[in-house]
């Protein structure tokens, strides 16, 4: 189903209208991606599946407050990573947000030569069907550190602005900019470690996408030190 | 070291914060045309496209494996939830809703406890409320309750002092039926009936754990049972 704005728009009136039927078009239109967020916090289905209730709950409980100032989805995530951070919160998970920073990427070379290759890779779509490339992607996600994580999902799958996601995390953009940019770092890394152990990688995919206007591929980055994130 | 990429100049957050459409419409712009003419930053705006679909596309994956019916499920319990809410809305006056009924979930787990030390209470007033008969010592005449039915004795003397119980008004042996149903009109209690006096008890502990309370240091014990629910236990989730 294609979701435009203004369908969630006409859909959340009904919805403040009291018209049940609506809210449970918006949930089956969000469900899946609202859980998809919940479990890329919690990367636990179980409680990624309770927190997807939960922010439906919310949702409705709070939509006759929703004055549409920022786009229904964008509100919606707002809420689903509120209660994500707060069910890691509660179940004190701090363990691996102590040690942010001990994943490092480091070295200048290391940069180009944590490439991952775009020939293989450039339809993430076609790639992940490869259930080698799903896992170790899954796998990087899960050694991330608890706040790279959240800024890598925030960014990557909700698509919040830096100010979205510096209130989220309650710290300026700034932080939230050198945070999203060590996560991807990190990401970049674990996933090149991890794939180049993935015999069948090369044959996921084809094409050559991504950001958009790439075409190289080249290893030969020789630049660009990274400087460590400050305690964020 | 560096944090540049090729020989533009240009800054890896820089490159990502427009890759992420942070970037001032003419800061874009400018990018933009760097972008095309340098291979190199073309190749580092591939990876965070990689890294982007990747991510996206391996947490959408995983959520369309959850089959349907987990959704269908949690629809129902969200249907369930938001007609619960409904009617604890209309119940206060259309109210934004759910205050108290969110207290009511949240004070779950102690509700029995609570329930069981207000009906102590509650008992306990009772029994006070009418303690009157008893000797200042406290000593209760508990076989009383049921053979000393005075009600003249029961009142409260003006100066607070508990009455003794009038010798005159000792119950009688129950008489035979038939002299009973003979004093029919009479809607008092029958002098020769035996009734419930008002003592004093006191309280001398309360087992909430043991589900037990003894009322009475002499003759009648009371014993409350507080059930605790056989389940569920609520989660910490659920509060």
């Amino acid at each position: 189903m294609v979701s435009t704005e203004a369908d969630d728009q006409a859909l959340v009136a009904a919805c403040k209208a009291g018209d049940r039927r609506a809210f449970h078009a918006l949930f089956q239109r969000y469900e899946r991606k609202v859980y998809a967020v919940a479990y890329g916090f919690l990367r636990n289905q179980e409680d990624a599946l309770d927190v997807t209730q939960e922010a439906f709950i919310k949702v409705h409980r709070y939509l006759p407050n929703f004055e549409g100032q920022s786009s229904f989805y964008t509100w919606l995530y707002r809420i689903v990573a509120n209660l994500c951070i707060d069910h890691l919160r509660r179940a004190g998970r701090k363990k691996d947000v102590e040690f942010d920073d001990k994943l490092r990427h480091d070295g200048e070379n290391d940069a180009a030569a944590a490439r991952l290759p775009v020939s293989t890779l450039g339809d993430p779509s076609k790639a992940v069907r490869d259930k080698e490339i799903l896992d170790a992607v899954e796998a990087s996600l899960a050694e991330l550190s608890e706040k790279h994580r959240m800024v890598i999902v925030m960014r990557e799958l909700q698509g919040l602005s830096y100010a979205d996601m510096a209130k989220e995390m309650n710290c300026s953009k700034g932080t939230i900019m050198s945070r999203l940019f060590h996560a991807r770092r990190n990401m970049q890394k674990l996933l090149k470690q991890r794939l180049d152990h993935v015999p069948s990688g090369g044959d996921a995919a084809g094409g050559n996408s991504g950001g958009g206007k790439s075409g190289s591929s080249s290893n030969t980055d020789g630049s660009g030190s990274v400087t460590q994130e400050a305690a964020s | 070291m560096t944090n540049t990429v090729g020989t533009s100049g240009v800054s890896r957050e820089e490159l990502a914060r427009h890759f992420d459409g942070e970037l001032t419409g003419a800061e874009a712009h400018e990018l933009a045309a760097q972008i095309d003419a340098d291979p190199e930053l073309q190749a580092e705006l591939a990876q965070l496209g990689i890294i982007q679909g990747l991510v996206s596309e391996t947490l959408m994956a995983k959520a369309e494996a959850v089959p349907q019916a987990r959704f269908e499920q949690m629809w129902d319990e969200i249907d369930r939830t938001l007609d619960r809410e409904a009617k604890a809305s209309t119940a206060s006056g259309a109210q934004p809703a759910s205050f108290w009924s969110r207290m009511m979930e949240a004070l779950r787990p102690v509700r029995w406890p609570l329930a069981g030390a207000a009906a102590a209470a509650a008992v306990a007033l009772v029994v006070f409320s009418g303690g009157d008969d008893v000797g200042p010592d406290g000593a209760n005449k508990a076989d009383a309750v049921a053979s000393a039915p005075q009600p003249d004795a029961t009142a409260p003397t003006q100066d607070g002092a508990t009455p003794k119980p009038a010798p005159t008004k000792a119950p009688k042996a129950a008489p035979p039926a038939g002299d009973m149903m003979a004093q029919a009109p009479d809607p008092e209690p029958a002098d020769d009936m035996p009734k419930p006096k008002k003592v004093e008890a006191e309280i001398h502990g309360v087992e909430f754990s043991g589900h037990t309370g003894r009322i009475s240091k002499t003759g009648t014990v009371t014993v409350l049972y507080l059930e605790e629910e056989a389940e569920p236990k609520d989660s910490e989730r659920s509060l």
